[in-house]
C-alpha cells in the first residue's frame, strides 16, 4: 500500500530563477543542488514544515530531454496549463499579502471556499498552485 | 541508505502554526541549520524563537516532525554523507568537520541512522557510482529519474 509522497517534479524554465523564487519568495529550503558533468542539475526544494517531501525543479530542456518534448513543456508552462499542487498555510490572506509584497504573481486573490480560504499563485515559470488555508 | 524513515516526520506533525510562531520556529531552525557544527544548547536555540526551552522543543517537534536535536543530527549526518561521497577525506576529519567531537559517537550515530558505518557507506557508494568526482549526486537521484532525465554521465 502506498503511504507517502516523497518526490514530485515541477518543470521550470530556468533552475537558477526557480531556486531564487522558491527559496527567497516562497520561503522553501534547498534540499539538494548538485550538478553533473553532462550538465544535469539535481535541484530539489521543500517547505520547511515538511522535511520528507522534495519538489524536484526540473529544467524543461535537460540533457536527456528531446527538443520537441521540451518545446511542448515550455509551451504548456508559458500558457499556464501546468499546476503544481496545493500549498497550505495557516492564514491565506496574510500569506497572500506577504507574497504580493515580494512581487509574487497571483491568478486570483483569497476567496472563501467550503474547505477554507484559497488563492491561486503562480511561480516564475508559469506553474500555478492553490494556496489554501484549510478549515480547522 | 536513507537517513530517516519519512513516516517519522509525518507521524509527529500534527498541525499548522500561526505565521508568527512558525516564522520564529523557522528562524531558530535556520540558526541551527547554519550552526550545526557548533554545540548549541536548547536554551540558546529556544532564545532564537523567543520561546522557553520546553515549549520550543515541543512546538518545534510538532512543526517539523523532529526534535531540534534530531534536526541537527540529521543535518550533520547529511553533510557527512556528502563529504564521504564527494571526496577522499579521512572519516575522522569528516567527523570533526560536521561537529562531532568523538569518532566513536559519530560512527555510532551514522551507523544507526544510515545502516552502514561511514567507511562502508563510502565503499558501497564508490562501488555503485564509480568513485569520486561528479557522479556522487547519483546517490540522491532515484533510478527512475536517472533513466528518464540524467542520460549518460
Amino acid at each position: 500500500m502506498i503511504q507517502r509522497l516523497s518526490h514530485t517534479t515541477i518543470y521550470v524554465l530556468d533552475q537558477d530563477a526557480a531556486r531564487d523564487f522558491y527559496v527567497n519568495k516562497l520561503g522553501f529550503e534547498v534540499r539538494m543542488d548538485a550538478s553533473m558533468d553532462n550538465g544535469f542539475r539535481w535541484l530539489t526544494v521543500g517547505p520547511k514544515g515538511q522535511p520528507d517531501l522534495q519538489l524536484i525543479l526540473m529544467k524543461v530542456d535537460g540533457p536527456n530531454m528531446q527538443p520537441d518534448v521540451a518545446a511542448t513543456l515550455r509551451d504548456l508552462l508559458t500558457r499556464g496549463k501546468l499546476g503544481g499542487g496545493v500549498l497550505q498555510t495557516s492564514d491565506c490572506r496574510k500569506t497572500y499579502e506577504e507574497l504580493k509584497a515580494k512581487g509574487v504573481e497571483f491568478l486570483s486573490p483569497p476567496k472563501e471556499q467550503f474547505y477554507g480560504v484559497e488563492a491561486l499563485v503562480k511561480d516564475n515559470s508559469g506553474n500555478w498552485f492553490s494556496l489554501t488555508e484549510p478549515k480547522n | 541508505m536513507r537517513s530517516r524513515p519519512a513516516q517519522d516526520f509525518a507521524a509527529r506533525r500534527s498541525r499548522l502554526f500561526d505565521s508568527v510562531t512558525f516564522a520564529r520556529l523557522c528562524r531558530a531552525r535556520d540558526y541551527l541549520g547554519v550552526r550545526y557544527r557548533d554545540r548549541i544548547t536548547l536554551e540558546h536555540a529556544a532564545s532564537q524563537a523567543c520561546l522557553s526551552p520546553f515549549h520550543f522543543n515541543r512546538v518545534f517537534t510538532q512543526a517539523f516532525g523532529e526534535t531540534p536535536h534530531e534536526f541537527v543530527t540529521r543535518v550533520r549526518i547529511e553533510e557527512a554523507k556528502k563529504l564521504l561521497l564527494a571526496d577522499n577525506h579521512r572519516v575522522t576529519d569528516i567527523c570533526f568537520e560536521v561537529g562531532y567531537e568523538s569518532l566513536g559517537s559519530f560512527s555510532t550515530r551514522f551507523s544507526s541512522l544510515i545502516g552502514l558505518s561511514p567507511a562502508r557507506f563510502r565503499r558501497e557508494s564508490r562501488r555503485l557510482f564509480g568513485g569520486f568526482g561528479t557522479r556522487w549526486p547519483l546517490y540522491y537521484i532515484p533510478a527512475c529519474y536517472q533513466q528518464f532525465f540524467v542520460g549518460p554521465v
